[in-house]
């Protein structure tokens, strides 16, 4: 497992800013920053900075036919990292986007009747149905569990049905609006 | 935007020698991708250690939270575009993931789920992200196609685990049923059919 130290080393290579851990910890309160917490905090902005760093690697040049070859060195699908557990890696990165996109939300609340925040609400559903079937997947054999991982199951179902009735909520929205621009 | 020798910095620092990622045949742009990819990914791994090495639930929620911190935080639009990429990330490590199982035997109902449903959820942060219109009638109808097919795909894996009857009440499959009207017909006015009674 890597050091802080190491992380360290990152974080000043890529002059990556460490005020909002810093504001972290402030927030929640002295005793609360073990070697533990800092190590998951700057594996978190690491990561959280290297993601958007990739994104813009990606996006960087004009080329379609360049877009599609970066995209295709970047992804998981040709990248190999020694040692990993893919399958745990899977469940994680779901839990992660699941996390990303709930703080998308607007502060002030509720999902609203437009489009795009019905959508958004769809989007938490689908990947919160997502995380629970990835970590289905990452699981023993349900045979060794009596009730087959019922709650699971259900839960996955319920989610996939909200998405699919917000869908039809943004659907809708977006074809009444199209309607009053005529 | 970070550089290609800032990257390998990077990776060295985590104790990988970046040259075996390095093809003097790729164009910079491919090689800084690769470089970044590798980085990501292996962050990645270790991030998810950092957290889930925690001995109790208190400590792995704590460990979350500090890793997820986003206090004060403005919701930005740049926010959206990471969600999606973010997406497409899960996209790509599941069909890694279908590959490998196909390779050495059959990709199991779960996992086949899973790729449909991150297909859908690239397809609604990218709905989200454009403002969808009419115009991506495509989109929208490949999106409930995902979640038709994985919804019947668990639910069928649940009853044929478990050998009971199904875990919801028929009314709720019902719906997802009926046959969906043709991208022809569905273009144009809200019909009563895209709503829920």
């Amino acid at each position: 497992m890597v050091t802080t130290a190491q992380l360290k080393a990152i974080v000043a290579v890529l002059k990556i800013d460490t005020t909002r851990i810093e504001q972290y910890f402030r927030y929640v309160g002295d005793g609360r920053d073990s070697p533990a917490l800092v190590q998951a905090a700057l594996a978190g902005l690491v990561y959280r900075v290297i993601g958007a760093q990739l994104r813009d690697c990606l996006a960087a040049g004009d080329e379609e036919a360049g877009a599609e070859l970066r995209a295709r060195a970047a992804s998981p699908q040709t990248v190999a990292a020694p040692g990993e557990d893919p399958s745990a890696q899977a469940v994680f990165e779901a839990f992660w986007l699941v996390d990303r996109i709930a703080s998308m939300r607007r502060p002030d609340g509720h999902a609203g009747s437009d489009p795009r925040s019905a959508l958004l609400e769809a989007a938490a559903s689908t990947a919160a149905a997502a995380r629970t079937v990835l970590r289905l997947h990452d699981s023993d054999p349900a045979d060794s569990v009596p009730n087959g991982r019922a709650a699971e199951f259900s839960a996955a179902v319920e989610d996939l049905d909200r998405a699919r009735v917000l869908i039809r909520t943004a659907q809708l929205a977006a074809d009444e609006a199209a309607a009053r621009r005529g | 935007m970070t550089d290609t020798a800032r990257l390998c910095a990077a990776l060295a620092a985590l104790g990988i020698d970046a040259a075996g990622s390095m093809d003097g045949a790729d164009a910079p742009g491919v090689t800084r991708a690769r470089l970044a990819g590798l980085l990501h990914w292996v962050v990645s791994g270790e991030l998810r250690e950092a957290i889930t090495s925690a001995d109790c639930s208190d400590e792995f929620v704590r460990r979350w939270n500090a890793a997820a911190a986003h206090p004060d935080v403005p919701v930005a639009a740049e926010w959206s575009v990471q969600a999606w990429f973010d997406a497409h990330w899960l996209d790509g490590r599941i069909c890694a993931l279908t590959a490998d199982n196909a390779a050495t035997g059959t990709v199991s109902a779960v996992l086949d789920t899973a790729a449909h449903l991150a297909e859908a959820i690239k397809i609604l942060l990218y709905l989200h992200v454009t403002s969808p219109s009419s115009e991506h009638q495509h989109a929208w109808l490949t999106v409930l196609d995902d979640l038709a097919y994985a919804y019947h795909r668990i639910r069928a894996e649940h009853i044929e685990r478990t050998k009971t009857s199904p875990l919801v009440p028929d009314a709720m499959s019902a719906r997802w049923d009926r046959p969906r009207v043709p991208v022809s017909e569905r273009c144009g006015a809200a019909s009563a059919d895209n709503i829920d009674a």
